[in-house]
């Protein structure tokens, strides 16, 4: 029987419009689950946050979507994924994978002598990435490079641009000097200028998008859990698209600025979004 | 599995009308002090339902409770005729209240009593009206939601008017409807899935997650036991936000 443990969706959160790159990850490798996306936009960028406020907006945003019903959480941020998951996944309630840790694990399976990590300014200095591959593969050399410009980059539209080119060149030069053989796209954005990347390194780097990672992360999780929504039945089943109708967004501001960046990066806005409230005095924060 | 069909997955079988996932509530809105007379009163909103719920205070109790030194809390619920798509007669019109709105203001009656120390009251009634403007469907749940924010509005302005020492309310009350239409276990159904509904389930919580009233009914075949768990999970979801409306409208109304 299909019981509503199965049934309920999976949660994802971000601090932005980045996590959307999961989320397509996810769609394509899950097409039978339902999927819940919250975007944090009123309090983005996480990544020039301390440790204690990241913590804290990834536990409000945890127990929102928790309180939606949702059978798995996935923290689509690197930022959050990195200083808090712990809190975030207690707070939750369910089970909860972030993307540092399927990402590293990705690129070490990937991977011989050295690994190229591009991300943020906050999740490099974090170390997290390298935390992360180290433990699987101690003798793998780690080089890692903010490349801050990207998320701007690709929130405007500027993904397949010659200043995109420009900057990557700039960023990447180093990372292509060292000659790596796999690169992860340690930020959520960086896949909407994936091209762009793989032109400025060279076809023949692996590039590792940590939202495909966490996709497979968390097929294996739903499995292992025997969590997994039934398949549609062929016969009258309703083709899935992203952003239909069945996947909800919520967002804490600028809903149309979400749309149109959704847009850009999916080819399509969402059919459903609506702009929350996480926070507030209550234990159990609401939806107004 | 023991009987019952398959609870299907919605986005295969059913399709909600106001597009909703299976376990989405309606937009909950609660305005408290929605009438200024009352001792403690809120309009509750679940989508299109809506009800007024006022709690007044009197100094007198049933004769059955007279020189016990016990209050009473009690509820009336009515619904306006153009509450629903059909006019609908004036109770008082007819010869007093219908077998439904018995069988409902007994259960909001109920539903108070069992987070209320009548004792703390001392020989004093507190009626809670619950007076429906519109329904569509969840009317009886949205009357149980919303005559606790005013029972509890007006339990707080009795407390600091000194006219009670202790509030006797020692725990909150909700609750919501589900149901299964379509094969698909829904949250807080609308009157055109409350309708068509195969199983229809009205769940009373306390604040501490415990019972204390499931009204399940089959409406045509039999429903088995693993469908009725799903139900009361999907209703624990619901009444989880539904106390945060709750929490949220107490404290915002004056004091």
């Amino acid at each position: 029987m299909e019981t509503l443990k199965n049934n309920l969706p999976i949660g994802i959160f971000d601090s932005g419009v980045g996590g959307l790159t999961v989320y397509r990850a996810l769609h394509r490798r899950l097409p039978d689950e339902r999927f819940l996306y919250l975007g944090d936009t009123a309090r983005v960028p996480y990544g020039t946050k301390s440790l204690s406020t990241v913590e804290r907006y990834g536990i409000e945003n945890a127990r929102f979507l928790s309180a939606q019903g949702i059978k798995m959480l996935v923290v689509a941020c690197n930022t959050a994924s990195a200083l808090a998951l712990p809190a975030i996944e207690r707070a939750a309630g369910v089970p909860t994978v972030g993307v540092i840790e399927s990402g590293a694990r990705a690129a070490v399976e990937a991977a011989h002598a050295k690994i190229g990590v591009i991300a943020t300014e906050a999740t490099v200095r974090s170390g997290a990435y390298r935390r992360a591959i180290k433990k699987l593969a101690p003798q793998i050399k780690v080089i890692e490079q903010a490349c801050p410009l990207f998320v701007s980059l690709a929130e405007e539209g500027y993904a397949d641009s010659d200043a995109a080119r420009l900057v990557a060149q700039d960023y990447l030069s180093g990372l292509r000097d060292e000659e790596t053989e796999t690169l992860v796209l340690g930020c959520t954005h960086y896949p909407v200028l994936r091209s762009v990347i793989s032109e400025v390194v060279g076809e023949g780097v692996r590039l590792i998008d940590s939202g495909e990672a966490v996709a497979t992360d968390v097929a294996a999780a739903l499995a292992e859990r025997g969590l997994q929504r039934a398949p549609a039945p062929q016969k009258g089943a309703r083709p899935r698209q992203l952003c239909d109708d069945l996947y909800h967004f919520y967002v804490t501001d600028a809903a149309e600025r979400f749309s149109r960046i959704a847009e850009m990066f999916l080819g399509r806005a969402p059919r459903r979004l609506e702009a929350v409230e996480v926070w507030g005095h209550d234990e159990l924060n609401v939806r107004r | 599995m023991s009987g019952g069909e398959k609870i299907a997955s919605t986005d295969h079988t059913y399709t909600r009308t106001d597009g909703r996932r299976p376990e989405e509530l309606r937009s909950v809105r609660i305005t408290p002090d929605w009438l200024p007379y009352a001792e403690g009163s809120a309009l509750i909103e679940m989508g299109e339902t809506r009800v007024v719920c006022a709690a007044s205070l009197e100094e007198r109790v049933p004769p059955f409770l007279r020189g016990q030194g016990h209050g009473w809390v009690t509820a009336e619920y009515a619904m306006l005729p153009r509450a629903t798509h059909q006019r609908t007669a004036r109770e008082a019109r007819r010869n007093g209240p219908s077998g439904r709105t018995h069988e409902i203001q007994r259960l909001i009656g109920r539903s108070l009593r069992a987070v209320a120390d009548t004792a703390l009251l001392g020989e004093r009634t507190l009626t809670i009206d619950c007076d429906v403007l519109q329904a569509d469907g969840g009317t009886r749940t949205a009357s149980i939601t919303g005559a606790y924010v005013a029972l509890a509005i007006a339990c707080r302005r009795l407390l600091r008017a000194g006219k009670i020492n202790r509030s006797p309310l020692t725990n909150e009350v909700a609750a919501v409807s589900v149901g299964i239409v379509g094969s698909t276990a829904l949250l807080d159904l609308k009157y055109d899935e409350d309708s068509i509904a195969e199983v229809d389930m009205n769940i009373v919580c306390t604040g501490d997650n415990r019972f204390i009233e499931l009204q399940g009914t089959a409406e045509g075949a039999p429903f088995a036991r693993e469908h009725l768990d799903e139900l009361i999970k999907l209703g624990e979801i619901g009444i989880k936000q539904i106390f945060a409306f709750q929490r949220e409208a107490i404290a915002r109304a004056a004091s």
